[in-house]
């Protein structure tokens, strides 16, 4: 019995086919939706996230925990995380409440990419960004318990 | 041939289970099976088929296309008087190379005989 | 003496093998979101991978047969080839996450560019798996791994705290704000179940069975292997919940590098604990890197018939030799093209608990049928734990995709 492309095969064909369609055009669509509550405060601890751990390295490199080699690469990744986190942030939209907590997390994810390319970084500097991301966290509307 | 008890459970203890040839060397797995005998005749058993020409007929039909297009409808036929044991594993009587089994992989390991060391084992 | 000696680099082995880069980043994430509510799940998936190796290599030993023959006899041609690809599917994805891993760790170390360093890693496995002996590769990478204890000095140092790590191998839910949280506590502990509970792992223990040759006499030697081996390697785990719980959650860090961990170690044990658990964790990473690699090659080859086995000269298995090449280029190629290779882990992660049930059924069923087995067949204990542990694996197949979406990925 040879394989043919017959009909069983074309119905099946079809099959595959709508749920590709379908998988494709349910994750363009969550990519174009404006980001809303839970995206914003998962960007948010993402932040938060990253400026924390940027700052547990320049304090454990204060007191010659890690090496310097370490430190900087490190602090690389974290930066390339970073961008991709300012990149997101840019390139979305928000609902229309949660505007301006929006931008204050591009403000920050921008304050945050600049300050770890520069090469000399003293070790509070990052704590003022953690803050803020902390707090805009802390501002969107929590679930009811 | 030897095997345990009178009757062979074409389905259960031929179909998909491995084929091992006189040196313990595996050729493949049973892909099908074909019967000899018309309606109302008696059925024997003649060959035991090996191969993608084999198998790929008995899976869905898109996906049957889909493997003799990306692989080929090659098969092998093992003649039923070629089987010496029938338990764990189908043994044969002789090699799989004198049956014609184990062609690709003959070819692919001329190709990784220009690498050092692929003649012995690690 | 000899046999001493087997069982105690075989525990060891198992030990230093445990962790890879997907584990050890849901038990971190585990540890600093939840503190040690997650501990339970530790002990629930180190008890399982113990019942499932155990089975899969009394099965090695007392039938000569390794998993993915089984699977085709037992489920079937259509049945055993959607597992295959499925199963092939995980390999692959984790093999890319580990390279991508160990790239990110060379960079640590060096600084050398990371696309670089992965064509680099990829020329080092091509290297050790094509020249090294199954048994040496097995050892090496075993006993190095070791130095993840590392991790286990540095959450002792950090003075954990034992009423509340103890309380955390009780199951139960945690006290949290929301009902979303539960979500994501659900979805944590299906994923960790998941990380330890990988596959791999299983087909990786049985065709290494028949690579060493095991024979019914050494049923013996694979329980005493898996049943201190494994425990061993989940107070790892253990350990990784614990620093993710004193050093991360404090802080409010979530890991999502490799290098996230290692600071951790340094905070207590500086510049040498440091360096310690760079290097563990490359071994461990290198380690899933090569079981992955060839459990994949293992699969296909035992799926159709081909020759295999590191026991071969290449020459005479030469499409299984092909696909393990194959699988590692294939991985390189999935984390060059930039893709954050803990994302890459985590969808592996998920994606293998869902196939889990469809690879752990038909071994079970092989591992208590008397017919085939004899005498080695499964006793009372192992019956009962074999399906506990399977109606566990297919409630968490069903929940894991679900989770997964409602809670974007297990962030909130």
């Amino acid at each position: 019995m040879a394989a043919r492309f017959d009909r069983r095969a074309g119905v099946q064909a079809a099959a595959v086919a709508v749920v590709v369609v379908l998988a494709v055009a349910w994750a363009v669509h969550k990519h174009g939706e404006p980001m809303g509550r839970d995206e914003l405060r998962i960007q948010a601890q993402e932040l938060v996230s990253q400026a924390a751990e940027a700052g547990a390295v320049l304090e454990l490199a204060g007191h010659r925990h890690v090496t310097d080699r370490f430190q900087h690469e490190h602090l690389l990744q974290l930066r390339d995380r970073a961008m991709e986190t300012e990149a997101r942030l840019r390139e979305s939209t928000f609902e229309a409440q949660f505007a301006s907590q929006g931008q204050q997390l591009r403000e920050v994810a921008n304050g945050l990419v600049s300050a770890l390319r520069s090469p000399a970084l003293p070790a509070g500097a990052l704590e003022p960004l953690r803050a803020q991301a902390h707090a805009v966290d802390e501002a969107l509307p929590k679930d009811p318990p | 041939m030897t095997r345990r008890g009178g009757h062979i459970d074409l389905v259960h203890e031929l179909l998909d289970h491995e084929l091992v040839d006189v040196n313990g060397t595996p050729c493949g797995v049973i892909d099908d099976i074909e019967l000899t005998g018309g309606i109302g005749e008696r059925l024997r058993v003649t060959a035991l088929l090996i191969g993608p020409g084999a198998s790929g007929p008995r899976l869905p039909r898109l996906v049957a296309w889909a493997v003799a297009r990306l692989f080929s409808t090659r098969r092998v036929r093992v003649p039923w008087d070629q089987i010496d044991t029938i338990s764990e594993r189908i043994v044969l009587r002789t090699t799989g190379a004198s049956l014609g089994l184990g062609k690709l992989d003959r070819k692919v390991g001329r190709w990784l005989a220009r690498l050092p060391g692929s003649d012995k084992a690690h | 003496m000899k046999k001493i000696l087997e069982i105690f680099l075989g525990i060891l082995t198992a030990m230093g093998g445990f962790v890879e880069v997907g584990e050890l980043t849901f038990a971190l994430n585990a540890g600093s979101r939840f503190g040690y509510d997650l501990l339970w799940i530790v002990a629930l998936g180190t008890l399982g991978i113990i019942v499932f190796c155990e089975m899969a290599g009394r099965v090695a030993a007392a039938r000569g047969q390794p998993v993915f023959n089984l699977i085709r006899e037992r489920v079937g041609f259509s049945g055993g080839l959607v597992t295959l690809i499925g199963a092939n599917a995980v390999c692959v994805m984790t093999c890319a996450a580990e390279i991508g891993g160990i790239a990110l760790l060379w960079q640590l170390l060096s600084g050398w560019p990371y696309r670089g360093l992965l064509l680099l890693a990829l020329a080092f496995f091509l290297v050790v798996v094509w020249f090294f002996k199954f048994n040496w590769i097995e050892r090496v990478f075993g006993l190095l791994g070791l130095l993840m204890v590392v991790f286990c000095v540095a959450a002792y140092a950090m003075e954990p705290d034992w009423p509340e790590l103890a309380k955390g191998f009780v199951p139960g839910l945690p006290v949290v704000d929301s009902s979303r949280e539960i979500l994501v506590y659900a979805f944590f502990a299906v994923s960790l179940l998941s990380s330890i509970m990988l596959p791999y792992e299983t087909y990786f223990y049985a065709s290494g069975g028949i690579e060493d040759h095991w024979k019914p006499e050494d049923i013996n030697l694979n329980r005493v292997i898996v049943l201190i081996g494994f425990p061993l390697g989940g107070v790892l785990a253990v350990a990784l919940i614990a620093i993710g719980a004193e050093f991360l959650g404090p802080r409010d860090i979530e890991a999502h590098l490799p290098g996230t961990a290692a600071l951790a170690a340094s905070s207590q044990l500086g510049k040498t604990g440091l360096i310690i658990a760079l290097l563990g964790m490359f071994f461990a990473f290198a380690g899933a890197a090569i079981e992955t690699a060839m459990s994949a090659a293992y699969n296909l080859s035992q799926f159709l018939g081909w020759p295999w086995g590191k026991f071969r000269p290449p020459q005479q298995a030469s499409r299984f030799t092909l696909s393990w090449i194959v699988v590692f280029v294939l991985a390189t190629l999935v984390v060059l093209t930039g893709i954050d290779p803990i994302k890459v882990v985590e969808y592996a992660i998920v994606f293998s608990v869902v196939v889990l049930p469809l690879t752990y059924f038909p071994m079970l069923m092989v591992a208590q049928d008397r017919e085939v087995m004899g005498e080695y067949a499964n006793g009372p204990l192992a019956s009962v734990l074999g399906w506990f542990y399977f109606i566990v694996i297919t409630l968490a197949a069903i929940a894991a995709l679900p989770l997964m979406i409602a809670t974007h990925g297990g962030q909130g």
